[in-house]
Parts: structure tokens; sequence; C-alpha cells
């Protein structure tokens, strides 16, 4: 006797695509499944509002934090600014940030930073990964981690955002072992993903046509056999489809005219614009680029320079982000590669400096209006709350409520969420 | 003693058993040993793959890409029966098979590093050429873990450490996953702590025997090269992050003890010494020696790897999956068929094409992606095969049990063994680095006075011609006294001469001490060499009794890793039998649940229709109340205003009470009264009508929910059965029943798309053609098969260069990031974008040079269209209803029939039917 082993029913094909959907969260494959039973609106707004992300501001070079979280006023290395109140009481940081100040209260700066590596390369990665970087191991950076943790799976905009300075888009190599499913997707200078409008010699009538076909000749194949690579693979063409519908998601020009003008006309304050309609339209994680930090001459002029540009930027970001009450939902993260010399060498210059620096966090669970460690009077080391790139990217995870002890399956390979030798610094979540 | 015969086609291999005068024995065909060793469980059928399948499937294993739609035409309809066989050994004739291949090798190798010294042109040629050359794996194997690059005919395989920047611990890890199978990875720090067969010696032994090598930048001629030098090793010492113990190993391969190395006094080790632009070359190479040991036959993981690997390749996973994940945690699916594969690909003399050959022949190569037919019919085998396999676990588990323990035991006195010799060999190294200073002090002294020497012979050479002048001079002064000039003149030639006496008296007596100083550091030379002898006497015994120790762990490991691995296979195969079993029972309870469903929902049916039934008697009664009320309200009107008014009611029943007060209008009281008592009947009944109808309607209600129940009991019933087959069917996967759907690679989809959109044979025919013009072979060189196999190898190396430079966007949008493992599949919206927008594949599905687009536009016959259309995209023949879809789409788009045909060449190669391999 045969038995019918394909049930065409819908019922069944949604019990199915549940079944499969749970074996891939159980990372019982190396597969997400491609599902689309969330394809019903409401569903997808309820798991928009309870979704966590992460924004991360890239100082790209190293900002000084004597010139911005950690000032030094009137000391030998305290460099020639002031140092200005916030809207905390008793939180002063560099003038050079008078908008930022006034978002203070939403903001966590940690002053104890010392990760001891001062190169730019593997600052940037151990800040990124959590890592420090080891031969023959390859970390990925905290960007698809977030977006495997995080990101709904049956979302169709791309989970993990890099918006770059420049550059024509493209696909990032980020993700290591999780693999490019969870690789950044490049906004070149803020721009749309790539191939997301039709070719113009192709009329809207023949591409719902062959898409139809393309169906169409699916049906026959996935009656014989459907597995979650499948449904991956014929999802991946929806998720395509809905992507080129909500295209306008990555159109900045849609926002008011006046947040433009709020934001600052110029790229960095347009990137910031753009991050917060990603976030508010649900992508988990979107890091930008501000550039560049590595003031080995004159580190105070180009300290001007940039952070005047940046401040209100971030500024407007911050306190958007809050009026919206995203912040309960969003970690803000603002890193460097590393700190800046307090020592002044011969060309007003300072240069790398990874023993006593800070960052910026905001948002999720962290405290608000608070400082964490303390660095000594002139600012060349720790005193107190030392903290490194490892325990800070579990602390990242834990904001957003992930269990960063916790370790994902990859094909069978267990592998620690975070640096499994250290762990979150409890004072940096409520 | 082996001998090797090739008959019809297949080999059969004669091996001398034990010895000679015993009698030769045949040994079987190994496809069909796979085949006896890869029975289903219990009765279970697979269903056989169609022609056109096997071709699609043959086609992209073996050359990388699928047949033309002619070939595919005339393959199915041939009638031959061994076809598929004459299919396998065209296409490994064929020059796409060598460049597949070599593209296989490729990304197993490399893992799509970035090309740095070794670039891809030279690296791919190579590859190729060993493919052509059926070079055996262990030889390619070997060349590429040998060579430093230097030789330029050995400088490719050097890209396997170049490209890796040299470093020895990612050379580790690769070497470990790519040539043995195993990422030791994480017992880099310390002890896996997952897999109890990686221990952190096993990482440390492998990395000892890379770790001496490292990149050199020699300058040649104002050209910088770099090389992978070699200096000579030493042990490495290691401690456990957990543990903190310290440890220390000498080179060890995989699953061996610590090699036996030559001892060598310090500045022996070498042949040529290091030194600034010199490549050195140490009297022992430890990477020669991995090279040899890992490629000589006798290293099982090396040949398990590679047997995996190539089984991996044509039937989408491995018997051991992941690849590089062999232990026993992850066993492998069947340890008796892997063993056998690694013996007979051993055997065969590592010859790739051959082995590929047998598994391409198995009928579990043949199997169809389709599920099995007449699961039902197999439950009561099932249950006999598991009474048997259980009685036979109970066996399997407790020699597992009894192995693990004797490894335990084992792992623990060899661990001893290691710790006793830990000191004793920090003694040698002392010894070793006494030796080397007292050796330099003795030297030294040696070379100071060969420098004293020289100094005082110098000076002494001097001293003799002044000496005579100085007394010929004096001489001269007292025969001439008057001359001052002289006089004075002798006076300083004497004191000159006085003065270097000193000097030379001085520097004989820094000789003499300088001499008599090499005295005592030779002593404390000869002083040093018992130190080293007494330290080396001292090590050896206690690193014996390591090695010995070493042994026994090591045997008993294997022993261990062998039954768990037997027992776990065990399980796997008890547990797939049970399901295999348990799904009648399922289907059995899916079919009851749809029976209970029927008379449940006759029931609700029935108790509707009394619902229904009883409304006209509700109606009825209702109606009744009405007159009755109407009746009482005339009558006691009448009473009022006398019999006229009654008579104009209009009911029956009433008129009857009105003629009858009429008749007696003294008594209208009494008819009052009766028409309150008729109403107060009929309102009764009424309410009797309503308590019934509405106990109908509860019944109706109870019996609802049982229905539902019912329905979700089918509802999960189906979930159960779908759940129980869908896992079946990964186990089936697993043990190779049925056909795992495999990704086409970045490489395969290119040429893929190439071969179906006609890009690939219209610039194949160009290059022929030019060739022909520029070249042209004799009729003479026609007839020769090597001419002609050069001919066809030449124009697929010209098509290959003119397209290779699309290869990178598939890579980049379809392939995993560099250096990660290559195999996981994964599908993103940026590929299908690229698909459905990119410049390209809009391009080349475009009518032109007879492609499969504009075959179909110039086809009339739309039913013929249909079967270009599928052939050439999908490598077979059309259903009827695919047929009329084609037929319909082609007819309702007369008028742009290019675009249409364009947007069906787009649908089916974005299928997934395309997409995978099947």
């Amino acid at each position: 006797m045969n038995i019918h082993y394909a049930c065409k029913s819908l019922e069944h094909r949604i019990a199915r695509r549940q079944f499969l959907g749970t074996m891939a969260a159980a990372g019982a494959g190396a597969m997400t499944g491609g599902l689309g039973v969330f394809s019903n609106r409401a569903i997808a707004e309820q798991l928009r509002s309870d979704q966590k992300r992460i924004v991360v501001f890239n100082m790209h070079g190293g900002l000084s934090q004597l010139e911005s979280w950690d000032p030094k006023p009137g000391t030998a290395t305290g460099g020639p600014f002031r140092a200005i109140g916030t809207s905390v009481p008793g939180i002063h940081i560099s003038e050079l940030l008078p908008q930022t100040a006034k978002q203070m209260h939403h903001l966590c700066l940690v002053r104890g930073v010392n990760t001891s590596e001062d190169d730019h390369g593997k600052g940037a990665y151990l800040m990124l990964t959590g890592r420090r970087q080891t031969p023959a191991s390859e970390y990925p950076q905290i960007g698809a981690v977030a977006t495997k943790a995080l990101a709904p799976a049956e979302s169709s905009l791309p989970g993990h955002i890099l918006i770059t300075p420049g550059g024509s888009g493209g696909r990032g190599n980020d993700a290591a072992y999780l693999g490019p499913k969870y690789s950044s997707i490049y906004l070149g200078n803020g721009n749309p993903p790539q191939n997301t409008t039709r070719p113009e010699s192709m009329t809207e009538a023949s591409d719902v046509a062959r898409q139809d076909f393309r169906r169409y000749v699916n049906e026959r194949f996935l009656n014989r056999r459907r597995t979650a690579v499948t449904d991956a693979f014929t999802y991946s063409f929806e998720q395509a489809h809905q992507l080129m519908q909500q295209r306008d998601v990555f159109d900045v020009t849609k926002e008011p005219e006046k947040d433009a003008e709020r934001y600052g006309k110029h790229d960095f304050g347009r990137h910031c614009l753009l991050a917060r309609r990603l976030l508010e339209k649900g992508v988990t994680f979107v890091q930008l680029s501000h550039s560049n930090y590595d003031t080995h001459n004159e580190n105070f002029n180009f300290h001007i320079e940039q952070l005047g540009e940046w401040d209100r930027s971030f500024a407007c970001f911050v306190e958007d982000m809050a009026a919206r009450g995203m912040l309960e939902s969003t970690l803000i993260i603002v890193l460097s590669e590393f700190g800046r010399t307090p020592n002044v060498n011969q060309y007003y210059g300072r240069d790398h400096w990874s023993r006593s620096w800070s960052i910026c966090l905001a948002g999720a669970r962290v405290p608000r209006g608070a400082v964490y460690g303390k660095t000594n009077a002139d600012g060349t080391a720790v005193e107190e709350g030392q903290v490194d790139h490892g325990e800070l990217f579990h602390t990242y995870l834990e904001a957003v409520g992930v269990d960063s002890t916790a370790t994902f399956d990859i094909d069978g390979r267990k592998m620690p969420i975070a640096d499994p030798a250290v762990s979150a610094v409890s004072a940096l979540l409520t | 003693m082996k001998t090797w015969v090739a008959l019809a086609g297949r080999i059969v291999v004669l091996v001398a058993l034990t010895g000679p005068g015993l009698a030769m024995a045949q040994e079987e065909a190994l496809h069909s040993l796979i085949d006896q060793h890869l029975t289903p469980v219990s009765a279970v059928d697979p269903q056989r793959c169609s022609d056109a399948e096997f071709l699609r499937r043959a086609s992209l294993d073996l050359v990388g890409m699928p047949p033309t739609a002619e070939e595919a035409r005339t393959f199915i309809a041939a009638a031959e029966p061994d076809k598929r066989e004459r299919l396998i050994d065209r296409l490994f004739a064929s020059s796409h098979y060598a460049r597949h291949l070599a593209t296989v090798l490729d990304v197993m190798l490399m893992e799509r590093r970035g090309n740095t010294h070794v670039s891809a042109d030279d690296w791919q040629a190579w590859l190729l050429k060993s493919v052509r050359e059926n070079k055996p794996w262990n030889v390619l194997a070997r060349e590429i873990l040998q060579t430093d690059g230097d030789n330029p005919a050995q400088r490719p395989p050097a890209r396997f450490a170049l490209d890796r920047a040299s470093d020895p611990n990612v050379l580790t890890r690769d070497i470990g996953r790519i040539f043995f199978g195993r990422d030791m990875q994480c017992a880099q720090c310390h002890d896996h702590p997952l897999v109890g067969d990686y221990l952190q010696s096993d990482y440390h032994g492998l990395l000892a025997f890379v770790s001496p090598s490292y990149a050199l930048v020699r300058n040649e001629n104002g050209a910088q090269k770099t090389l992978q030098a070699e200096k000579a090793g030493a042990d490495l010492m290691f401690e456990s992050v957990f543990e903190g113990v310290k440890r220390r190993t000498g080179a060890r391969m995989p699953d061996s003890v610590m090699i036996d190395e030559p001892f060598f006094l310090p500045g022996d080790e070498y042949q040529v010494i290091p030194a600034d632009n010199v490549k050195p070359v140490p009297k022992f190479s430890r990477r020669a020696k991995l090279a040899e040991l890992a490629t000589n036959g006798s290293n099982q993981a090396f040949n398990q790897n590679i047997v995996n690997r190539l089984w991996a390749h044509m039937f989408g996973r491995g018997l051991v999956h992941p690849v590089d994940m062999h232990h026993p945690d992850n066993p492998a699916t069947n340890p008796e068929l892997l063993q056998v594969l690694a013996q007979r690909f051993a055997s065969m003399n590592f010859d790739i094409r051959a082995f590929l050959r047998e598994l391409a022949l198995t009928s579990a190569y043949q199997r169809s992606f389709d599920l099995p037919a007449g699961l039902l019919a197999v439950s009561a085998q099932a249950a006999a095969e598991i009474a048997k396999l259980e009685k036979r676990r109970a066996a399997v588990e407790q020699a597992s049990q009894e192995s693990s323990d004797a490894y335990e035991t084992a792992l623990e006195a060899w661990k001893e063994a290691e710790a006793a010799l830990l000191p004793a060999a920090g003694e040698l190294d002392a010894a070793r680095n006494q030796y080397a200073e007292a050796k330099k002090k003795m030297d030294e002294a040696v070379t100071a006075v060969s420098e004293a020497k020289k100094q005082l012979q110098a000076k002494q050479s001097i001293t003799k011609p002044v000496g005579r002048a100085a007394a010929e001079l004096e001489q001269a002064a007292k025969a001439l006294p008057d001359d001052a000039q002289l006089a004075e003149a002798a006076q300083k030639v004497a004191a000159r001469s006085g003065a270097l006496a000193t000097e030379v008296e001085a520097l004989r007596k820094a000789f003499e001490e300088k001499t008599a100083a090499i005295g005592p550091s030779t002593a404390a030379f000869g002083g040093v060499m018992p130190t080293v002898g007494a330290a080396l006497s001292k090590a050896t015994p206690l690193n014996e009794a390591m090695i010995e120790a070493e042994q026994q762990m090591l045997a008993a490991r294997s022993q261990a890793t062998a039954d768990a691995e037997v027992l776990a296979a065990l399980d796997r195969r008890l547990e797939t039998t049970r399901r295999v079993a348990a799904v009648p029972q399922l289907h059995q309870a899916l079919v009851a649940a749809n029976g209970s469903v029927p008379p449940r929902e006759s029931e609700v049916a029935a108790a509707q229709k009394q619902l229904d039934d009883i409304a006209p008697l509700i109606a009825q009664s209702d109606a009744a109340v009405k007159i009755a009320t109407e009746g009482l309200t005339a009558t006691t009107n009448m009473a009022t205003a006398g019999t006229e008014g009654a008579i104009r009611l209009e009911v029956a029943s009433a008129a009857a009470f009105v003629s009858a007060a009429a008749a007696r209008p003294m008594v209208f009281e009494a008819v009052e009264q009766s028409a309150g008592e008729a109403l107060a009947s009929a309102q009764k009944s009424l309410a009797a009508a309503v308590a019934e109808r509405d106990r109908l309607a509860k019944a109706v209600e109870d019996a609802k929910p049982a229905l539902a129940a019912s329905k979700a009991d089918v509802a999960a019933k189906q979930s159960a059965f779908d759940t129980a087959v869908s896992e079946l069917t990964d186990r089936w996967t697993s043990d190779f029943t049925v056909a795992s759907l495999k990704p086409l690679t970045p490489e395969q989809l290119c040429w893929t798309v190439f071969r179906v959109t006609g890009v690939y044979d219209r610039y194949w025919q160009a290059e022929a053609a030019e060739l022909e013009k520029t070249t042209p072979l004799t009729d003479e060189q026609k007839k020769d098969p090597a001419q002609v196999v050069a001919r066809d190898a030449a124009i697929e190396q010209r098509t290959f260069d003119k397209l290779k430079g699309n290869v990178p966007t598939f890579v980049t949008y379809y392939g995993a990031a560099a250096g990660q493992p290559q195999g996981d599949f994964f599908a993103t919206a940026d590929q299908a974008l690229f698909a459905a927008n990119g410049g390209s594949v809009n391009e080349w599905v475009k009518p032109a040079g007879n492609n499969v687009t504009e075959r179909v536009v110039n086809q009339s016959d739309l039913r013929a269209a249909a079967d270009e259309l599928y052939l050439g995209v999908l490598t077979r023949l059309p259903s009827d209803d695919e047929i009329s879809q084609v037929v319909s789409y082609l007819t309702n788009r007369a008028p742009d029939k290019g675009a249409a045909a364009q947007e069906l060449v787009w649908g089916l190669l974005n299928s997934a039917e395309f997409r995978f391999n099947h």
C-alpha cells in the first residue's frame, strides 16, 4: 500500500513550515527555513515591537578620550579644551561635544577601557568581535552575532547593515563561521542595496510573469522533496521581492526635510538620519563610521573639526531615539579601535593609546546618565572599573537580552557566542 | 606484492594475502562491496533515479556542468541497458573532467583564499596537469606538504602554505582539517572540551611538524621570492589553559607516537646553516617526515579523510559529516564502509579517477531523491530487525564501555610517563645549552690564539729587519764617529728596534696566555660532553617508556574510537529501524483519527436535523398561542361589544367559542374563561416545544466539541506523521537511502548557467574554429586519439580562459567567505536580487546564437518548444501539465514571444530544481 507523504493542504504546509522552523531554531541544521508564515502583517508588527536592536558608531582611527568622554582640563595631558557640564549634574565632558552634553541623561560613559592593543587593525578586530585576534581563528563581528541572535527569521530586510562612507555596496566579510547569511550588507554612502531595481528593459508584467512561472516550476519539484534548504532558497526570492517593495526603507529623502536640517546637511548627518529610519523600520543592526580620528598631527584642530560635525548629528539621533521610545529596545555604542595618548607629541598630535580610554553607551539595559570606571588625574591609567573588549562584548549582548554565555550550534560545532573566559560587566546592566 | 589488472573497465585487484604460496584471492569490485554495506534498514526499497536525473547528476558531479539539450535527448532516448556506465566513462574521458576535479580540489585545499605568492593561473594549471596525469592523491598531497616552493616545477603546490602566510597555527588547523579530517582548533589551548578524542598533544604534535617552517623572503637579483623555508625542529612546550600543567611534545602524526628523531648536538643540525638571504637546510626535515608519514599509505586518518571527501563530493554528504569533524561524537554513519573505502583506495594506489568511477557505478549513487515506496509494508521486517539489533547492541555496548575504560587508564599511564620524562627532557635541554655555551667558549679561545699568533708573527716579521738595520747603523756610526746625523739615526733606529722587541715580547706573552687558556676551555667543553651524554642516557629510557605508554594509549584509543563508532552506527540503525517500524502505527492513528471524524460529523448533522425538524412545531405552537391570544382578546371584546364583533373573527377554532357564546349570550363570561384556558394550554404547548428545541440545540452544541476534538486529533496525527516522515527522510539522507539535494557550488552554478544559456558552447565553437584556422590538424592527426584529446584540451583551456572572469561574481554571491568551510548552503536575498536584476543573468538568457531561448522562439510547434526548454535548462522532458503550461504561456504572449521565451528560461534557471543537483 502506498501512502501519501505530501499533503498539499495549506494547513499542512504551514504546519510543516513551523516544523522546519523549529528544527532550524534548535540548530538541527545549518539552515534556517524560509517559511513565509510571517507575511501576516500583524504578526510582523508584533515581532517588530519586541525586537531589540543595536547601532554602532565607529569612530574610525581612534577617538581621543581626552577630547571627548574623559577630559582632563588643566593637567599636563589635558590639552587646550575645557570640560563642560552636562544634563546630568556632576558629569563633565569635553566642550567639543556641547549638543551631546545635553543628552547625557540618556548616556552611559565607560571610562576604564583597557584593551592593550595599539594596532589599528587588531584594535578594531577586538572591539568588533570581542576577541583578541589569534592565528587560525576568525570570529564574527558584533553585527553578525546580533543579527543571528536577534533578527526575526522572517524579516525581508537585511538584519546587518553597514553604512559605509563610500563604495558601491555589496556584502561584507564579517560573519566568520556564522556564514554569509549574517554578513553585513553595505549601503555605499547610504545608497540602497545593490540590484534592488528592475532592469530598465523589463516591464513589471514581464517580471511578475517570470516569477509566477518560477513558482509554478518549483511546485512540482518541492512536492517530491521539500527541505529547510529548499525552503530557504525559494524564500530568498520572496525576500528579494519584498525588499524591492520596501526599497523606500533605504531612501533617506523620505524623511522630513526639517530632520535633514537638524541632523546636518553632510554625509554623516544623512547617514545618522538613515540609521534612525532603518532601525525604525525593523533593521536589527546598523553600523556607521565617522572618519578620521587618527590624529598623530594636529590632534586638537582635527578633533574640533571632526567632532564639530559629529556632535550635532549624534545628539539629534539620541534625542530622537529617546523621544520615539526606541531607546528601551535599542543599544547605542560609540567605539573606536583605541583611544589616544595622554602625552601630546611634538606635532601637537596624540598617538595610539589603549591602556586607559573610553567608550559611550546608551539604551536597552544600560543605565542612563551614568559613568562607569575612572582614570587617574592625568588619564594615563585606569583607577577604577577597568573593562576590556571581551567584557564589553558580553555586555552589549546582555544589554539587548542575549545570553552571552550561550553557544551557537554551527553545523554540529558548538561556538561560544562570546569569549567564555570573561563575562558581562554587571554594573553596566540594569 | 600488489599486481594490477584492469579487466573490462572494472578494476580487479589481486592481493597476496599472507605471503607467497597462498592462493590469490580475487577481490570483489568496490562498487558492489559498497552496495552490500549500504543495505537500507529492513526491506525499505530505495527508488532508482530516472535516466534524466542520472544524466544531470553524473554530469554535474564529474564534469561540473549539465549536458547540452541534444546530449540529453539522445541519452534519454537511448535503449542500451548499460548506458549509464557508458555515460560515466564518457564523462571521465572528457576534458571537462580534469577541469572540474581541479576546481573541486582547489576549493577543498584553498577554500577560495586569495592568491598572494602563487598566481591563480599557475596553481590551477598545476592542479589541472595533476588531474590529467591522474596523479595519485598521496603524491599530490606529498608535493603540497613537502615543497618549499624554490624549484619552479614545485612552486605551485607551495601555495597551500605560502598563501596561508606560512602561519604555523593556520597550517596546523588546515592540515588537520583538510588532510586528516580533524578540526583540532579547540585543542590548541586545552584538551578538547567537547571532543573527547582530540587532545592538546594531538594539536601540538602536528604543530611541531609545521612550526620549524617559516616564510623566507629571499632577494634574487633584485626580485624577492618568498619560500616556505625550514629550520631544525625543537620540542614544543604547551600547557592547558584549564589545568596549567606544563607539557612538551616532539612531532606526532595523528594517532601515532612521537616520531623518532635523530639527536643532533647544537651546531650540528644543518646541512646549510641559516644565514641572511640563505635558505637553510636542516639535516632532519620534519616537514619531509610529515609528508612521508601522511602519504605512505599507513596513516588511517589520512586515508579515511580523502575517501570521505570524495564520497561527499559524489553523495552530497560524507560518511563523516561535516567532513572535517571526524571524532567519536560525530562518528561515521557507516564506520565499516569508511574503513573498507580507505583500505581499497590505498590499495588502488590512491587513484582518484578509478575511485570516483567505482562510486558512480554503485546503486547507492543512482538512488532517487524521492522517498522509498511501500513503506507501510515493511513494518514486520522492521520489528524482526529491531529484536536482532537490540540483541547485538548489548554486546557492542559492553565492548565499547570496556575499551573506553581501558583508554582512560592508558591515557593516565601515558600522562604519567610523560610527566616522568619532563624533568629529564629539561635536563637534556640544559645540557645541550651548556654544551653549546662551552663549545662557543672553546671555539672562541682557539680563535683568540690564532689571532694572537697572527699578530705576533706580523710583529716579528718587522722586528728582524729593523734589528738588522740598527746593528748595521751602529757599526756605521762607529766607523764615522764625527757624523752626528748618522749617530742620531743609529740611535733612533736602535730605540725603534728596542721598542719593537718590547712589543714582540708583549705579544708573545699574550699568545702564551691565550694558548694556556685553550686548555681550561677545552677541559670545560670536555667536561660538558659527559653531562650531555648523561642527560641523554637519562632521558632516553624515559622517552622510550613514554613512547611505549603512548603506543598503548593510542592502541587503546583507536580501539575505543572504533567501538564507539560501531555502537553509534548500530544505535543509528536501530533508531531508524524503530522509526520505520513506527510509521504504520502513526499512519493507522492518522487513518483512525480520520475515521472518527465522519461519525462525529453525522452526530452533529443528526442533532442538527432534529433541531431543524422541530422548527415547524415551534412555528405551529407559536401560531396557536397567537390565535388563542387573539381569541381571548376577541372574547373579551365580545363580552363588551356583543356578538357582532365576534362574527368578524376569522379563525375557526375561535369561531367555535364565539358561536357557542352567541348561542348562549348569557354565558359570555364562561366563554371568556374558556378562551383563557385555551390560551394557557397553547402557551404550555409552546413552552414545551421551546424547551425541546433548546434541548436539541444544546445537543448540537454538545456534539460539536467532539467533532472539533476529532479534527484536532487528525491535525495532530497528521503532524506527528509528517514529522516522523520528515525525520526519517533526514535519516535516510544521512545513510544514503535517498539522494541528497546538493546545492551547486558557485563554480558549478556559473558554468551551468553558461552551458544552458548556450554561452559556453558559443565560446567553445569560436575557439575551436580559431584553432582550426591557425593550427589545423592534418587528416592524419585527426585519426590520432592523442592528438584529438590534446586538441580538445586546448579548446577547453581557451574557452575556460575566456569565461573564467565571470566565476568571481558567482563566488561573491554564492560562496562562503574565503578561508571558511565552503560546503554549507545559504540563500540570501542579494543572490535572488542578483539573479533577478543583475545585468549578467538577464543578458545571458536573451535569444542568441541558437541558444535555448532562440530555439524556443523559432520553434513553431509549441509542444516541441516546451521539450526544448526543459531539456535545455533542466535536462529532462516536461510533464504533460508543464507542456500545456508552456504552450499557453507562449500562446498568450504570441506578439512578444521573444520576451516570453526569455521569461520561461529565466524561470527554470531560478527554480529549486536548477539550483540543486539532485
